[in-house]
C-alpha cells in the first residue's frame, strides 16, 4: 500500500458525493449527532446532516471521485506559495459561510513519502557558514513568537506576518543546512522557555521532515503546525504557566487545557489552516489512548500531530524548565524509543531517533580518555565519530580548547566517546562556547 | 563561562532496558502509577509515565521482567525517588533500589538482569538501527 492510497484530503461538504468515506470532521464527533466516528456516505440525507453540523471534512483519498480535489491550484494556495500559510490569518474576522469555504484543499499526507517519491536532501553550505545566518534566523524567530503570544495574551489584534516570515527563514535555513539552526535548539534559557520550545519545535519538526523526503511545500506546513503547537499556552494563567516550582494535579490539568485553547484560538482568529489547527489540538494524543484531550487512538491522530509530538518530547525532556532540569539528548531518545508503539507512532519514532542521531551537534561528551567535549558536526559517514571541540582534560579541568576529529586515523580504534553528558556537566555548557564564538570560528574554518 | 565542578548525579552507568520489562507501577504515598521502563542498572531504574509522579520519597516498585532464560516478578520492591523531571509530555523519574532491604532472591534477579542488559548492550548502536545503513 502507498502513502497515495493512504493520503486524505479536506473537502467542502457540500462537494461531498455517494460512496465517499469520511474519516474526520472540522469539529470533534462528540458534538455531532453522528454515532460513528467514520463512514461511507450511502445516501444524500448524510450529506445533509453533515452540511448541518460542518463546513468540511476530511475523506480518504482512495475513496470514489476525490482526485478533482487533490492538486487543484486555488487563489489559497497560490497566496500561501507568495507569503506562507499565515497568509490565511489576513482573512481575520472575515465571516465564514458555507458558500465559500476557508478550508484548505491540499493533500493531507498520512505517511511520509513513498521511496521512490522521497526527496534526498543534500546540504548546500557548511554549517559554519550557515550558523550566523541561522542565529539571526533563530533570534527574529524569538522576537516574532514572544510578540505574537504577547499580543493573544493583552487581547492585541495578532499580526503574524512577522512568524509566517520567521518560519520561511528558518525552512530556507533547514534545507541550506540541517545542522546549524539545530545546533541552536540546545542553548535554552530558562526564562525563556516557550518561546524557545515553540521554536525549537518548528526547527526540529522542519529537520525531520526533511529527513523523512518531504516536499518544501510539506516542510512549511509541519513548521508552521510545530512553531503554533503550543500557542494555546498565551491563555494558560502566567503563573502556571511560569511556575517556579512542580505544578500541582489542578495546575496540570488548567495546563492541559492549552491544546483545546489552541485550537479555539487559530480558529477565532480566522486561521483556517486545517493541520496547524489539528496539531495544536491533537500534539498530547498518545496512540494508546491516554493523551489528551480527547483520548484518541492511533488511527484518530492526524500524521502531522504524530511528527510534532515527536520533536515536542524530545525538546521537552532536554529542556531546562524553571523547576528542573535538562535532560541529555540520549535520555530524551531513549524515552523516545522505549515509548514508541504506545505513545508514539512506531516507525515515525525510529525515524526521529535516526534523524536526530546518537551526538547530534551541540551534545556534550565524555571520551574513554576522560576528556570532554562539544559534538560541533556530525560525520556523515561514521555516526558515532563526530568532530569535538575538546574543553576539559581527563582529570575535568579546564583545558585550552582543542578540536578533534574522531575519524581521524590516529585516533580510530583508540579514541572514542565513552557517553553523552547532560548540557552543564563538569560545567560545560555548550551556549558558553556558541555565544564567545569559539564553535563559530572553528566551523566557519572548517567549512 | 563555568567553571565548577560538577559532575553527573549517577553513580553507575544505566542500561537500555530490553522488551522483557513489562508491568511495571509504582506505589507511592499519592496513589498507583503506570510506567514505562527506560534505562536500568541493579541500582536503580529509570522511568517514565505520563502520570503525575512525586518529587522526591520512598515508593515501592512492581514489575515483571520475563524472557526465555529468566523470569523474576518484583512486588513492592522498596526505593527511593532520586529526581523526577516534570514536562507536559510525561514525567521522568530515576529510582534508587534501597539494597539492604532487597530480599537476596530479589537482589540476585536484580544482578542477572543487568549482566543481560550489559551482554545485549551495544554502545555503537544503542538502539540497533543503523546496521542496514
Amino acid at each position: 500500500m502507498t502513502a497515495n492510497q493512504h493520503n486524505e484530503i479536506e473537502i467542502p461538504v457540500n462537494q461531498l458525493t455517494l460512496g465517499m468515506h469520511v474519516i474526520r470532521l472540522d469539529r470533534p464527533w462528540l458534538e455531532t449527532d453522528f454515532q460513528l466516528q467514520g463512514f461511507v456516505i450511502k445516501d444524500p440525507s448524510q450529506i445533509k446532516r453533515l452540511a448541518k453540523q460542518c463546513q468540511y471534512v476530511v475523506i480518504r483519498s482512495n475513496s470514489k471521485s476525490n482526485s478533482t480535489f487533490t492538486q487543484t491550484p486555488n487563489y489559497d494556495e497560490r497566496r500561501i506559495k507568495k507569503q506562507g500559510l499565515f497568509a490565511r490569518l489576513f482573512k481575520k474576522n472575515k465571516p465564514l459561510t458555507k458558500t465559500k469555504s476557508v478550508a484548505t484543499y491540499h493533500h493531507i499526507a498520512n505517511a511520509p513519502p513513498v521511496p521512490e517519491k522521497r526527496i534526498i536532501y543534500t546540504d548546500q553550505i557548511g554549517t559554519g557558514k550557515e550558523l550566523p545566518t541561522a542565529k539571526i534566523t533563530y533570534d527574529e524567530a524569538k522576537n516574532s513568537v514572544n510578540h505574537l503570544m504577547e499580543s493573544i495574551r493583552v487581547g492585541r489584534s495578532v499580526n503574524v506576518l512577522e512568524s509566517s516570515k520567521a518560519v520561511d527563514h528558518i525552512v530556507d535555513s533547514v534545507i541550506r543546512n540541517q545542522d546549524a539552526l539545530r545546533w541552536l535548539t540546545k542553548i535554552k534559557h530558562q526564562d525563556a522557555y516557550t518561546a524557545e520550545h515553540s521554536i525549537n519545535v518548528c526547527i526540529l519538526s522542519a529537520t525531520f521532515a526533511r529527513f523523512l523526503g518531504h516536499d518544501e511545500g510539506e516542510i512549511r506546513r509541519i513548521a508552521i503546525s510545530g512553531l503554533l503547537h503550543d500557542v494555546g499556552k498565551s491563555r494558560v494563567p502566567a503563573d502556571i504557566l511560569n511556575k517556579n516550582g512542580r505544578l500541582t494535579v489542578d495546575e496540570l490539568n488548567i495546563m492541559k487545557e492549552h491544546t483545546t485553547f489552541g485550537k479555539d484560538l487559530l480558529l477565532s482568529i480566522g486561521h483556517a489552516d486545517r493541520i496547524a489547527v489539528d496539531v495544536a489540538h491533537t500534539h498530547h494524543e498518545r496512540l494508546d489512548g491516554k493523551g489528551y484531550p480527547r483520548g484518541l487512538t492511533a488511527s484518530q491522530i492526524p500524521y502531522y500531530a504524530k511528527i510534532i509530538a515527536l520533536a515536542d518530547c524530545y525538546d521537552a525532556i532536554t529542556s531546562s524548565r524553571c523547576y528542573d532540569g535538562a535532560r541529555a539528548s540520549m535520555e530524551a531518545l531513549d524515552i523516545i524509543y522505549k515509548c514508541r508503539g504506545v505513545q508514539f507512532d512506531n516507525d515515525l519514532a525510529i525515524d526521529f531517533i535516526k534523524c536526530i542521531g546518537i551526538y547530534p551537534p551541540g551534545a556534550i561528551v565524555e571520551l574513554n580518555t576522560g576528556q570532554v567535549g562539544i559534538v560541533i558536526a556530525a560525520n556523515i559517514n561514521n555516526k558515532l565519530r563526530p568532530k569535538v571541540l575538546l574543553v576539559r582534560n581527563k582529570d575535568k579541568k579546564i583545558m585550552s580548547e582543542k578540536p578533534v576529529d574522531l575519524t581521524n586515523s590516529e585516533f580510530q580504534g583508540k579514541i572514542k566517546i565513552a557517553r553523552e553528558l547532560p548540557d552543564d556537566s563538569y560545567g560545560v555548557h555548550s551556549r558558553d562556547y556558541l555565544s564567545m564564538g569559539a564553535i563559530m570560528d572553528i566551523m566557519r574554518n572548517q567549512s | 563561562m563555568s567553571n565548577n565542578s560538577i559532575s553527573e548525579k549517577r553513580q553507575s552507568k544505566r542500561y537500555l532496558c530490553d522488551e522483557f520489562f513489562t508491568q511495571s507501577s509504582l506505589q507511592t504515598p499519592e496513589g498507583n502509577v503506570d510506567l514505562t521502563a527506560i534505562d536500568f542498572n541493579k541500582e536503580g531504574i529509570g522511568l517514565f509515565s505520563n502520570e503525575l509522579i512525586p518529587e522526591s520519597g520512598n515508593v515501592g516498585l512492581s514489575m515483571r521482567y520475563e524472557n526465555p532464560a529468566l523470569t523474576h516478578e518484583f512486588c513492592n520492591l522498596p526505593g527511593s525517588i532520586v529526581y523526577c523531571n516534570q514536562t507536559e509530555v510525561g514525567s521522568h523519574c530515576g529510582i534508587r533500589f534501597t539494597l539492604n532491604e532487597l530480599s537476596q532472591t530479589d537482589r540476585t534477579a536484580l544482578e542477572k538482569i543487568e549482566t543481560h542488559l550489559i551482554n545485549c548492550d551495544d554502545p555503537d548502536d544503542r538502539y540497533h538501527l543503523f546496521d542496514d545503513d
